[in-house]
């Protein structure tokens, strides 16, 4: 992992912790320059002008897609990496706190971009995830028209949703990890340019539904979508239990093979359910 | 790897490198050829008729109205060649994926259930004539509602594959129902089958509409008479009859050759095709298409007699109204479908309600002739090979159909049911 001999830690994987980072900045800047181009009246219509007619238009918006992939991915990698090495019991648990909800506020803001674009997979996304809220005893309402009133008010709250996200993440990101100082320097030009050949390479395209006899959300949701559809009673529980474990560690003095093992169980359920929707999607 | 290293850390290699990125992104973008983002009438992106100029000669499936991903599939939100045609389908008709298609919400749901259940779709009807023809009933006990569609499933295949019945059915029966794969089979066989587009599709012949683009095939409500004979032509042969055509013995002399190569001599037609009546002017929609009820022969799923418009109120025997029987005072008409001509229709004559002709239907008198053949039979050699026209290759078994010899005669009439005196045929 160390392919580059810039100032390590001994402690945590730094390829992840850097990456993490300029993914990350670099989603939030090229979305800047996406949403210049989006508006949220004409939400498809926009996001496929901006691809065909606006001048590099769909290099930024591939740039914007596979930059927050891969901050999704390494953010992911990085908690479980402060997770095994103990990093967690050198920060304060507000810290921790911070560090598991920016991590849920990520995936939230990565839905919230699939919904925005308004594609097939988008609105069927957002109608999905309006609906859970709606499922939610006694604050379900309240959860829809604050974050997915899609069919009282169309993706105005969601398109705001996803830039505040963005901003908190972007708030948090420089209180406790780095300074713009440090993001300037050479050391991180690597993870740059990973995220710059990646649009050139693979094109995603915005996604019909059309063919496909089973509805999927984004990548990340496969695993819950399975879950619920298959398990919907438990399938919510064993969903929480992720987020109740790495909140609830903070006590723990070290890391127990028990919950590593279960956390190794949970992602390979998570996985396993993943797959049986792709299955089930595409055939 | 040192070199590597040692680059990495100056300043010069990661301008060059973004330099040349720049330029590559620079250079694809001057190539990309920009377009307008299209929009169908309902407001909805298909960038699919942004390439796609093809002129869809009808109104209701009109490509500004539904686009080409409403019916082909695909992804119609982007201009790259590869992405915009995955899981794109030829034939949005087939009944295989025609839920996804044809049948989808906002289109023609309700009708897609009930033509997978019509004898057109299932054959359920030949395939239990077959097999009681060839003595294997316990096929049938194994599968009590046989249909086509259940041929091209591994396992009933492989626990058929001894029924020589199904085998005759499968080389000389296949190519006529609506789960066969339009195109897939070769010769004249090609233009068989496809589900909806089976009867619902016309391949536009003028040319003048636009010389310089391509025309999409045309897709009717009501299906031509020739969609109808393209299967309707062997058996009792009604779909020659009916439009005054006779398949001869077959010496190499006639007046018209049917795509099959069969000799045809021409005769005189029904009055009903005289008057321009085509199938679907007196076969209603759930004959032809289902009414949702599974069949198990034709006598079941047929509903009209000539009683319903000769004489009746246009009401068939299973107690629908034709939608196109008109009464204006105390004459009914029958306007043909698709046009507004009315037919004035007869009323039957004081010899139908004589009592001794009260067990004779209407055709035991009023049909002309009817094509009979003699001493027909059919030989099966274990050693050659013959067209599986479900599995589309070549399969040991060569099914022979020979007869006698043929006429067209004045039809044989028989006592159905010790009832009523009908006309037979024999073939």
């Amino acid at each position: 992992m160390r392919f580059f001999s810039f100032s390590t830690s001994p402690k945590l994987n730094l390829f992840i912790a850097n990456l993490c980072l300029i993914s990350l900045i670099i989603s939030i800047l090229s979305g800047i320059v996406v949403s210049y181009h989006y508006f949220y009246t004409e939400p498809l219509y926009s996001v496929i002008q901006l691809e065909s007619s606006v001048p590099f238009g769909r290099f930024f918006r591939s740039l914007h897609y596979f930059s927050s992939q891969l901050a999704l991915i390494s953010t992911f990698f990085h908690l479980l990496d402060s997770f095994y090495r103990g990093w967690h019991h050198k920060k304060i648990f507000v810290a921790w706190l911070f560090l598991v909800l920016s991590f849920i506020v990520l995936i939230f803001v990565t839905f919230t971009g699939y919904v925005i674009r308004f594609d097939e997979v988008g609105k069927l996304a957002g109608s999905i995830a309006e609906n859970l809220c709606l499922s939610i005893p006694y604050v379900g309402e309240a959860l829809r028209d604050l974050l997915f009133p899609i069919s009282k008010g169309g993706l105005y709250r969601v398109y705001l949703a996803h830039i505040y996200g963005s901003f908190l993440l972007a708030i948090g990101l420089f209180v406790w990890h780095a300074s713009i100082k440090r993001v300037l320097s050479l050391k991180y030009a690597p993870y740059l340019y990973l995220n710059l050949i990646l649009p050139f390479i693979f094109y995603v395209p915005l996604e019909s539904e059309k063919g496909k006899t089973v509805v999927t959300g984004p990548w990340f949701f496969w695993g819950a979508q399975g879950l619920l559809k298959f398990l919907p009673p438990l399938g919510v529980l064993f969903l929480a239990v992720f987020w109740l474990v790495l909140l609830g560690f903070k006590p723990a003095r070290k890391f127990s093979p028990w919950i590593g093992g279960a956390l190794i169980l949970w992602l390979l359920v998570y996985f396993i359910f993943s797959l049986i929707i792709y299955r089930d999607a595409h055939t | 790897m040192p070199t590597l290293k040692r680059l990495a850390k100056t300043k010069s290699f990661w301008i060059l490198l973004g330099l040349t990125i720049f330029l590559c992104l620079f250079y694809s973008e001057a190539k990309k050829d920009r377009r307008e983002v299209a929009k169908l009438t309902s407001g909805e992106v298909e960038l699919c008729i942004t390439c796609h100029q093809e002129v869809v000669p009808e109104k209701v499936h009109e490509k500004k109205v539904v686009g080409c991903s409403s019916c082909h599939l695909g992804n119609p939100y982007t201009l790259d060649f590869k992405e915009a045609h995955k899981n794109i389908v030829k034939n949005p008709g087939d009944l295989r994926y025609v839920n996804l298609t044809c049948g989808q919400l906002g289109c023609h749901p309700t009708e897609i259930s009930k033509v997978k259940n019509s004898l057109m779709a299932t054959n359920h009807g030949m395939i239990k004539r077959v097999l009681e023809v060839f003595e294997e009933k316990e096929v049938l006990s194994l599968y009590p509602k046989l249909s086509v569609s259940q041929l091209y499933h591994r396992e009933v295949y492989h626990k058929t594959r001894n029924s020589l019945g199904l085998d005759y059915y499968r080389k000389l029966c296949g190519s006529c129902h609506l789960w066969l794969e339009k195109g897939k089979l070769p010769y004249f066989l090609k233009e068989k089958g496809g589900g909806c587009s089976a009867c619902h599709l016309v391949k536009e012949e003028d040319e003048s509409l636009n010389s310089s683009r391509k025309t999409h095939p045309k897709l009717v409500r009501y299906p031509p008479m020739e969609n109808c004979v393209r299967c309707h032509n062997r058996s009792g042969r009604i779909g020659f009859t009916y439009q005054g055509l006779y398949e001869n013995e077959q010496g190499g002399v006639g007046d018209e050759v049917w795509v099959d190569g069969r000799w045809l001599d021409r005769v005189s037609p029904d009055i009903h095709f005289q008057k321009g009546l085509k199938c679907v002017d007196c076969h209603t929609k759930e004959e032809v298409m289902g009414d949702g009820n599974f069949y198990y022969s034709l006598h079941e799923a047929l509903e009209i007699e000539c009683q319903t418009c000769h004489g009746g109120d246009g009401t068939t025997k299973k107690g629908r109204k034709l939608k196109n029987f008109q009464k204006k005072g105390t004459q009914a008409y029958l306007e043909i479908k698709g046009s507004e001509k009315l037919l004035l229709i007869k009323k039957s004559v004081r010899a139908c309600s004589l009592s001794y002709h009260k067990r004779l239907t209407c055709v035991s008198c009023h049909a002309k002739h009817m094509p009979d053949c003699y001493g027909c039979h059919i030989k099966y050699d274990p050693r050659d090979t013959h067209l599986d026209k479900i599995l589309a290759k070549e399969t040991k078994g060569l099914w022979i159909e020979h007869e006698s010899y043929r006429r067209l005669a004045l039809p044989t009439l028989a006592v159905e049911d010790n009832q009523r005196v009908v006309t037979v045929t024999p073939g």
